[in-house]
């Protein structure tokens, strides 16, 4: 408990506030735990009902809230209502807190079941059998018979290791889903029962609704991208000038990663970090080492010329995606790259020299010879 | 003989003055398109030079050299140092170098402009003394005058046609020139001369392979008639040899002159001469039965040894095989057959026989009374120009580009005819009226009056054509309406909206006629460009068009595409536009990938349409979505709904178009640019 409430001052001290709008349905006094939970975290909350979410969710083109929460424990959702989740998270990186029950009708349950990748299940599920914990959205392991839950079963359809996150050997019961472009994070609950105030007066499931509430506002699992350099290996400037890289060259490509944690940015260094060179294709792929100022990598030039970028996509369940491009010439050696004398080859300068010098001396000799009428008469006269 | 030197003295001012005139005419006559719009850069290929040329004023020609340009052809880039002929751009770099040093201010724009008529210039000076050594001065102030005049020549070297041609058909009239003076003397200074005009002209256009195959062609002939000479073995040998290592000191020709088959005749035609000149030498030595004996053991073994060796050669891979273009300059079909993108473009069409007439005029009907007057009085100079026109009518039949290669010869064989029967009339008056034969003056007379308005009709002409035909920069167009002229500045309006509301590193895609442009105009990166040296590249992108809209973002996302930029003229009737050349693109991108077959893009009627009985794979084509994206909202037509295409004159099929990966940024006035910006992946 002392941890939980060191954890909470720590993130009203550094954390930024958030605009949360809370679209519900049914009465507001139902989720009055959850919202001063939010509240207490430092954050500006609104409260709407469900039928407002189109007008007050996207105003004058932009979206009023940097993170929403959906609470949809028994009604559908109009298509235009959809359309404004979808636009919040698609133009606008908004994050959202999905709690649907089981009693949504088909309309919702495409939405669902079209963007998460999971299909129905037949039963309604009153527990997780099992949580897995230890990533970024539960650090720690929670109880998962304690939570209180009551909903859809949810299966995935296939297991990328991108959107199932929490999950049970055979009942899903929360899905949440990251790693979009602009690192919107999104959880989906199968209940509203543990964000209601019997839900958050119970301490597991209260636990796991912060844990879960929290990273999709990113309180935790939130990585950056410092900086990158990239130099030839050897070269004393260190620099990348317009002048590219020449095919073969060999390349140092260093970053810097970094996780938010407790209200610092501290250095990240997975082991599992790749850097490519694109150019259409993947020309090289290197896993990233630790060094003095994070991870690098050395990478030699392809023998072909063109326009490579390099390439770094970390994504990983519960954390940050991180997504750096940068675009370096790869170009032909240039017209001096080979030195224009070989000592090597003094055969064949010798034999160039001699060349000219015996024509020379042949046309000098010819040219001051007996005329040649002259000696075809001599030979005529021989023969 | 006191009586005639001054007498020749003031020949040679009034000859003088008369090719001053002539300069002035040539460059005079090419300024209408500066005269009418504005000093601008024509076409799509000069932009690409232009823009070369900036680069070389500006980082040196070092630089140049190693150019690698990471800004055109993403993401395969270009090596343009090792891809271009550098002659054009180097000339008008040391011209604008020049002009700027001697404080007289001109503008690298306004240079590049101003290039092709000042060589145009330079060109007739050139063809009057071709004219000259085919006859008299006489022949040389016609072949000039007709010369700076040929609408067939005109047609390269307007004002603001900054293109290859515009310098190397004079290097190519130069190397010719010298190449026939140094045969006359047998000098070896005027070979070495000759090797460096040739240099000059390889620097400058790929048709510097005419010269390495007339001047063995000719050197050929020569021996075969009967008129092997010391000064022709001289000349050639010097020649081939300088300009074999002077041409390979280009990077782009590189070890083409060792290498390929284009090559290989005038090698043979060196080894050749060389046997010639032993067997001469050995004839003056050896007894006439060991001559022969030597002739027939030592010229036959050569002969089989060096066909040996060349078919070994080829057999091997070290001769590189000879290119599309040549191969279809031999075999007119071979390039339809084989290599679309070469036969698409509209300037490597077979020549017409009204473009003929156009194209040269009276000179069509001279050139054959050239040909006779000059087997009449065969010298080495008219051998060489017979032989010359000879292969430039058979190249200009089967390539229209070809005309321009045609032009200089067809002038020098037109003075030629001129002249002749100038003289003989002008001699008839002169020598009837002595004689008071009145019938007879009057009808030299006639005829002179005649030849003479044949010339006013040429001239006419050639304005005419030049006016009206030749002089439209075609990035501004202007069409005749009834209530006046219409500038159409759509292009530039496009290409500014990019170079102005796009970031800097944006890609842009679009059919390859508008790469050059755009890499030009707006500044930006291009996938594909008018220089088409990748053809799996460009098949990317027509393939690209020619899919459905969610095959098509797959390619285009792998490109990193930013914009797309389309041309269409359904709106005010401009008929060079995208959906006219989109069959090309289906060819293009069908030859390379298999999923692209061009009887999909027609309706069931076996026609290529946009009206209602479109075929649904060309519906569903990434280009005519488009091309014909809310063109239903607008009337082009009161007598027709919306959405009638004036191009097609037919209602397209599809009026409402709904574009899922694409967002309409920028219609131009005209709508006949269209830019649409590459929608973000969605997150869900």
């Amino acid at each position: 408990m002392r941890v939980f409430a060191l954890s909470l001052a720590l993130l009203l001290a550094f954390s930024v506030a958030q605009k949360v709008g809370v679209f519900f349905d049914g009465e507001i006094a139902d989720y009055n735990a959850l919202i001063s939970h939010v509240g207490k975290l430092g954050n500006e909350v609104a409260t709407h009902k469900i039928g407002e979410l189109e007008s007050k969710l996207i105003v004058d083109g932009s979206s009023a809230y940097d993170t929403i929460c959906v609470i949809v424990p028994s009604e559908s959702l109009s298509a235009t209502a959809i359309a404004a989740l979808e636009k919040h998270l698609d133009k606008h990186a908004g994050n959202m807190y999905l709690a649907f029950s089981h009693t949504v009708d088909m309309t919702v349950r495409r939405f669902l079941f079209s963007h998460f990748n999971v299909k129905a299940g037949t039963k309604e599920v009153t527990a997780f059998p099992r949580i897995h914990s230890g990533s970024p959205i539960l650090p720690k392991k929670i109880d998962a018979e304690a939570v209180k839950y009551s909903g859809i079963a949810m299966f995935p359809q296939s297991f990328s290791g991108k959107f199932p996150l929490l999950y049970g050997d055979e009942v899903v019961g929360a899905i949440a889903t990251q790693g979009h472009a602009n690192n919107a994070r999104v959880v989906l609950l199968g209940s509203t029962l543990p964000i209601t105030n019997t839900g958050m007066a119970d301490s597991p499931t209260r636990q796991f609704v912060a844990a879960t509430l929290g990273w999709t506002m990113g309180y935790s699992g939130k990585l950056r991208i410092a900086g990158t350099t990239h130099s030839r290996v050897g070269a004393s400037h260190g620099g990348y000038d317009d002048a590219g890289y020449a095919a073969g060259d060999y390349i140092e490509w260093g970053t810097t990663l970094e996780q938010f944690i407790d209200g610092r940015w501290e250095p990240f260094t997975p082991t599992d970090a790749q850097v490519e060179l694109v150019c259409m294709d993947v020309w090289a792929r290197e896993t990233l080492a630790p060094s003095n100022t994070g991870l690098a990598a050395t990478i030699r030039a392809p023998e072909k010329p063109g326009v490579y970028k390099f390439v770094l996509d970390y994504e990983r369940v519960g954390y940050s995606r991180l997504h750096d491009e940068e675009q370096v010439q790869v170009r032909q050696p240039k017209d001096s790259f080979h030195p224009r004398f070989e000592s090597q080859a003094w055969p064949y300068y010798g034999s160039v020299l001699a060349v000219s010098f015996m024509f020379v001396a042949f046309v000098a000799l010819y040219l001051n010879s007996a005329p040649v009428s002259k000696k075809v008469e001599e030979d005529k006269k021989d023969n | 003989m006191e009586d005639v030197k001054p007498s020749t003295t003031s020949m040679r001012s009034l000859n003088i003055v008369i090719l001053a005139a002539i300069f002035i005419l040539a460059f005079g006559v090419r300024l209408f398109a500066v005269i009418r719009y504005e000093s601008v850069i024509h076409e799509f290929d000069p932009y690409f030079n232009y823009r070369a040329t900036i680069y070389l004023i500006e980082n040196g020609f070092e630089k140049f050299q190693n150019w690698f340009d990471d800004r055109t052809w993403y993401p395969i880039g270009r090596i343009v140092g090792g891809t271009l002929f550098p002659g054009l751009m180097t000339t008008a770099a040391i011209l604008f170098k020049v002009l700027n040093y001697f404080h007289i201010f001109i503008s690298i724009r306004d240079t590049c402009v101003f290039l092709a008529p000042f060589m145009a210039g330079l060109t007739a000076i050139t063809a009057y003394f071709f004219g000259k050594d085919m006859r008299d001065d006489r022949t040389g102030l016609l072949a000039a005058l007709l010369m700076a005049l040929v609408p067939a020549y005109i047609s390269r070297s307007v004002a603001g046609s900054y293109d290859n041609e515009a310098v190397s058909i004079f290097a190519l009239l130069f190397a010719y020139l010298l190449w026939i003076k140094a045969v006359r003397h047998g000098s070896v200074l005027l070979a070495a001369l000759t090797a460096a005009a040739y240099f000059y002209m390889a620097a400058s256009w790929g048709a510097y392979v005419f010269i390495i195959n007339l001047v063995p062609l000719y050197t050929l002939v020569s021996v075969l008639v009967g008129r092997y000479s010391v000064r022709l073995h001289v000349a050639y040998t010097t020649f081939y040899v300088l300009g074999i290592v002077m041409t390979m000191q280009i990077p782009f020709i590189n070890y083409q002159p060792v290498q390929s088959a284009e090559h290989l005749a005038a090698a043979g035609i060196f080894v050749f001469m060389q046997g010639i000149g032993v067997l001469r030498y050995l004839s003056s030595r050896l007894p006439e039965h060991d001559l022969r004996r030597v002739f027939r053991n030592v010229g036959l073994t050569a002969v089989i040894g060096f066909f040996a060796v060349t078919v070994a050669l080829e057999l091997s891979g070290f001769v590189t095989p000879w290119s599309g273009r040549f191969k279809s300059f031999l075999d007119p079909t071979y390039a339809k057959a084989h290599i679309p993108i070469i036969a698409s473009v509209s300037e490597h069409q077979p020549t017409t026989w009204g473009s003929f007439f156009f194209d040269l005029h009276i000179l069509a009907f001279l050139v054959p009374a050239g040909v006779y007057f000059a087997l009449d009085g065969l010298t080495d100079t008219n051998l060489f120009v017979l032989l010359y026109g000879v292969c430039a009518v058979y190249f200009s039949g089967v390539m229209i580009r070809m005309m321009l290669i045609l032009a200089p010869v067809s002038c020098l064989l037109g003075a030629l005819a001129l002249s002749r029967v100038l003289d003989s009339l002008t001699t008839a008056v002169r020598s009837r009226i002595n004689a008071k034969d009145v019938k007879a003056v009057v009808g030299a007379a006639a005829a002179l009056v005649f030849l003479v308005g044949l010339l006013v009709s040429f001239t006419r002409h050639s304005v005419w054509a030049t006016s009206e035909a030749y002089s439209s920069p075609s990035v501004v167009l202007m069409a005749n309406t009834p209530t006046g002229r219409v500038v159409f500045d759509d292009f530039r309006e496009a290409y500014s909206w990019l170079d102005h509301n796009t970031a800097e590193d944006a890609k842009v895609m679009s059919w390859w006629d508008y790469g050059y442009q755009l890499a030009q105009m707006s500044n930006r990166t291009t996938i594909v460009d008018n220089n088409t040296w990748n053809n799996t590249h460009i098949a990317m992108v027509g393939r690209a068009f020619a899919q459905n809209e969610d095959d098509a973002i797959v390619t285009i996302r792998l490109l990193d595409v930013d914009y797309v930029l389309v041309v269409f003229g359904g709106l005010v009737g401009y008929s060079s536009d995208d959906i006219n050349k989109f069959l090309w693109m289906v060819r293009i991108g069908g030859g390379e990938f298999g999923d692209v077959h061009e009887q999909d893009y027609f309706n069931s009627r076996g026609q290529y349409t946009v009206d209602k009985s479109v075929s649904k794979t060309m519906r569903d084509s990434l280009m005519y979505r488009l091309c014909f994206h809310r063109f239903g909202e607008v009337v082009t037509d009161r007598r027709f709904p919306g959405g009638f295409d004036r191009v097609r004159n037919v209602e397209i099929g599809d009026k409402d178009i709904k574009l899922k990966n694409f967002e309409e940024v920028f219609t131009s006035q005209h709508w006949m640019v269209r830019i649409y910006k590459v929608k973000p992946e969605n997150n869900w």
